[in-house]
């Protein structure tokens, strides 16, 4: 039995070689070739599905943020008590004070009832992401917002005089610099938008870093007083 | 794919670097400044409390009380930004003033941006010591002009009929003219009969009024410095409302002298009576438009009192008012527009402003009860006139925007149809730093 194993080893081992071979060949190209056409039909879809799920999960986990985070950034309650400088003049003028303290507080009511209604946002036609400009209008609502409650307008200002600025936020709203990117060639209408915009001591703006980035970084702010007398 | 994407991101960042937010409404609030008590040697007189005044009175600044500052800068090197950051103040005024001769004082002070962390003015005012409120107003002047941009009028004085014992068999009559704050007032004219509707040249070197000394209206033309007066008109009927053309070589007033109530200018220089309006009803209060090409005035031709513009050249009148069934005694602002006296539907009497366009639509400013003769500061700002406070008649002040309305303190008696001077000519020395 050892002897005739030993005379038919040799061809039993290329047998077994050569069907080995054409089995694995069989296989491998069997594989290769299904392996390459289902990566083709699954691999994006798995990507794709993937890139799916991340964006949902930013948008659900935005969409509270916005609410929370654009209403106590339009807080104006402080407002008047900032402006009361009292003076041993200032008792002269005691009651004409009251009265204008109490319409104050009436334009400003009108004011937040306005302010809402008018989110104005102008950019660059080449882009329009539906779902990124329905998320930032909540933010660039509560921007202007904030900022035209703090804007005084010195009393020479008219209503052709326009200024725009350059705004560049920290990721937590808080702001990095303000620049004159325009000036209205009137120093104290100028001053009156920079000193508005350092007013608001912190802007509302989105978690969402990619948002954040793409819109809030670094915005125009363009201040033309409409509602002025002249 | 990762990579890609994002850098399909960084991409599209760049491309939104456009995105801007339009500002388009604000919420103008009285601006609160600091104005640190002066460093004043010993024997000078206190300027600060002149400076704070003027600029509490112009409705546009909140000055602070003095015990709430934290620190008391004199100098440029000594201002903590941070300090007035926190007290919410947005301008800082200081000032160091000293004697430079027995008789002669100077100030000299600084203005600073606290938001723009910055200083954005300073001067030098010198002067006599006699003169220390002019030179308070003259920093007041500065200071406002380099806070708003706008050239300020404290340095200017206010023209008013004070009415002692109205009622009474024998009312005194007093023509007088005081600082713009109320302070150093004098006697023009005293007289048993009315005087009224008084009025400044441009340059304000003169002053025209309406008396009636001699029985019946008279309008006189009295030179400040000299006292010297000049009779424009004293026609049969009457003489009144007269209004110096901005170039100041006419009035335009109104006169009955052809029978009937209508508008004349009379050339100063020739005495050339040139008839403005022809029309049966009643014409009156004239007011020059700022190129004088153009007069403003009340008429009731309409039925009832209303404005109208009537172009010297053509003569033919263009109504401006339409709302409500009185309108009258017509100001022209600085910038073109007007300022009138409007009876609401409650008939009570206010000050209102009005731009002239085509359909221009009435403010109201003030807010009492029976408000007449409104008068413009010469930068256009503020507009002093007649109100009453209780039974007695009292000035109002009023900033142009409606914003901020207060009263100025008076003397005994009424005073009434106030008349604010243009930019005085100064004798003080002032230096920019």
């Amino acid at each position: 039995m050892a002897k005739l194993i030993r005379e038919y080893s040799v061809p039993i081992l290329l047998a077994v070689l050569l069907h080995g071979f054409a089995a694995a060949s069989a296989y491998v190209f069997d594989a290769r070739g299904a392996s390459s056409s289902n990566s083709r039909v699954f691999e994006p879809n798995t990507i794709s599905v993937s890139l799916l799920v991340l964006e949902r999960e930013t948008r659900t986990s935005n969409v509270p943020a916005n609410l929370n985070d654009a209403v106590p950034s339009v807080d104006m309650t402080p407002e008047t008590s900032d402006e009361e400088g009292d003076s041993e003049l200032a008792n002269e003028f005691e009651q004409t004070e009251e009265e204008r303290r109490a319409l104050e507080q009436l334009r400003l009511e009108e004011l937040r009832n306005r302010i809402f209604d008018q989110g104005l946002i102008r950019e660059s036609e080449d882009l329009h992401d539906v779902a990124f400009d329905e998320e930032s209008t909540s933010y660039v609502n509560a921007i202007y917002s904030a900022i035209v409650v703090k804007w005084s307008r010195p009393p020479s200002a008219t209503r052709d005089m326009e200024t725009v600025l350059q705004v560049e936020l920290f990721p937590n709203g808080e702001l990095d610099t303000v620049e004159l990117l325009e000036s209205s060639g009137h120093e104290a209408f100028d001053r009156s938008t920079i000193a508005a915009v350092k007013a608001v001591k912190k802007f509302a703006v989105p978690k969402n870093s990619e948002l954040f980035e793409r819109r809030f970084r670094s915005f125009n702010l363009r201040f033309r007083g409409e509602d002025l007398l002249r | 794919m990762k990579a890609l994407i994002t850098s399909v991101m960084l991409f599209l960042c760049i491309g939104t670097h456009g995105f801007e937010i339009i500002i388009d409404q604000g919420n103008d609030q009285i601006t609160p400044i600091a104005v640190v008590p002066f460093k004043t040697g010993a024997g000078i007189p206190d300027l600060t409390p002149i400076v704070e005044f003027d600029l509490a009175r112009s409705g546009q600044f909140a000055p602070m009380d003095s015990t709430n500052m934290l620190s008391f800068p004199h100098k440029p090197e000594d201002i903590a930004y941070r300090d007035w950051q926190v007290l919410g103040v947005r301008y800082v005024i200081v000032g160091d003033v000293v004697e430079t001769t027995d008789t002669e004082m100077s100030i000299t002070y600084h203005v600073f941006d606290v938001t723009g962390e910055r200083r954005i003015h300073g001067g030098t005012v010198s002067g006599s010591r006699n003169q220390h409120r002019a030179i308070a107003h003259l920093v007041s002047d500065e200071v406002f002009e380099a806070i708003v941009n706008v050239r300020g009028a404290f340095s200017t004085k206010i023209m008013y009929v004070l009415v002692q014992g109205r009622g009474t068999e024998f009312p005194m009559y007093r023509l007088q003219i005081a600082d713009s704050d109320g302070a150093n007032v004098n006697t023009i004219l005293e007289s048993l009969s009315p005087i009224m509707s008084p009025t400044w040249s441009p340059d304000g070197k003169k002053i025209c009024y309406v008396t009636f000394e001699t029985g019946s209206s008279t309008v006189v033309v009295q030179e400040l410095a000299s006292g010297e007066r000049e009779t424009i008109a004293a026609f049969k009927g009457t003489n009144s409302a007269p209004a110096f053309s901005p170039d100041g070589t006419k009035i335009a007033l109104t006169l009955s002298r052809d029978g009937n109530t209508e508008v004349y200018a009379v050339d100063l220089r020739d005495r050339d009576y040139r008839r403005i309006t022809s029309h049966r009803a009643i014409d009156t209060e004239p007011s020059w438009t700022n190129d004088g090409s153009s007069l403003v005035f009340t008429s009731d031709r309409a039925g009832n009192p209303q404005l109208y513009m009537v172009d010297l050249r053509s003569l033919t009148p263009k109504r401006l008012t339409f709302v409500g069934d009185y309108n009258a005694r017509p100001r022209l602002l600085p910038d073109g527009n007007m300022l009138y006296v409007h009876r609401a539907e409650d008939a009570s009497y206010h000050i209102v402003w009005q731009s002239l366009d085509v359909d221009g639509q009435p403010r109201i400013l003030t807010s009492n009860v029976l408000d007449e003769s409104p008068s413009v500061s010469p930068n256009g700002m503020m507009v002093v006139f007649g109100t009453r406070e209780g039974n007695r008649g009292i000035l109002g002040v009023v900033s142009v925007d409606g914003q901020v309305e207060l009263k100025l303190p008076s003397s005994q008696g009424d005073v009434q149809e106030p008349a604010w001077s243009p930019y005085l000519s100064s004798n003080l020395t002032s230096r920019n730093l």
